[in-house]
């Protein structure tokens, strides 16, 4: 389907379309979601441990890990219950689904940063009283780890919970 | 925990030979919802409902209850001994 009216437009459009990947674009958005269990358990799994790295190690070490968590976590997205890049709007219960399985994501990543927040200010002062050299954020890579490891941990709770409010597919695919 | 709604939206849709997708379009839903709504598995909002029971051109409580509606056999051998 290219677009029609600009010349130089039409040609960039029909050149887009030679690629296939908008057609394959439209042929994904088109299905219906698939329930994510495994992936979004192993994208958080990665996540705590990108964390524990940068923790660990600190300097980029566990960034990376954690941004691969939560890159993998935004790249499933479209194709879960949560996908927001379909071609149609969606109806009652597909809104929904998302709206309790945000909320449940939201409320598990308030729950750690609350929990977080304790701990930081715990390490904080624990370290300040000359105690032991306990680990609390820092530089900007810390801030930024911190930042991706709560919104890998939305997105992927928000799935696991959206997967689970979802019922067993239909065994006849009648159209 | 909410309460399980029977409906006879299978029974309307195959009279009517009507498929899911056909459905599913003339009350503005995706047509695993319209499985899922058969096999009982969601239980619609009363805008839902009245969509549906508008589609078939029946009252909503003959296509919705708390109860489970009799089989088809049932209600035609009820038939049979009133009449």
């Amino acid at each position: 389907m290219t677009y029609k009216g600009d010349p130089i437009a039409e040609k960039l459009d029909q050149l887009a379309e030679a690629t296939r990947i908008p057609a394959l674009q439209r042929k994904l958005q088109a299905r219906d979601p698939m329930r994510f269990r495994v992936l979004p358990s192993v994208l958080l799994a990665l996540a705590v441990a990108g964390m524990a790295v940068q923790i660990g190690w600190g300097g980029l070490s566990g960034f990376w890990i954690v941004w691969a968590g939560w890159m993998g976590s935004f790249m499933c997205q479209p194709f879960g219950p949560m996908g927001g890049a379909r071609a149609r709007k969606l109806d009652e219960r597909e809104a929904a689904i998302v709206r309790q399985g945000h909320f449940t994501g939201m409320m598990w990543a308030l729950g750690v940063a609350v929990l977080g927040s304790l701990v930081i200010t715990f390490c904080t002062v624990w370290t300040m009283a000359g105690m032991a050299g306990l680990w609390a954020p820092r530089t900007p890579m810390d801030w930024m780890t911190i930042t991706l490891f709560l919104l890998a941990v939305e997105m992927n709770v928000a799935v696991l919970a959206a997967s689970a409010a979802m019922p067993d597919p239909l065994e006849d695919d009648e159209e | 925990m909410a309460r399980k709604i029977y409906n006879r939206l299978a029974l309307f849709r195959a009279e009517a030979g009507m498929t899911r997708k056909a459905l599913a379009d003339k009350v503005g839903v995706n047509p695993q919802t319209i499985g899922f709504l058969e096999r009982g598995d969601y239980n619609p909002s009363l805008e839902l409902a009245l969509n549906v029971a508008a589609v078939f051109e029946v009252p909503v409580e003959l296509m919705f209850s708390f109860r489970p509606f009799p089989s088809v056999a049932a209600t035609l051998l009820g038939q049979g001994d009133s009449a």
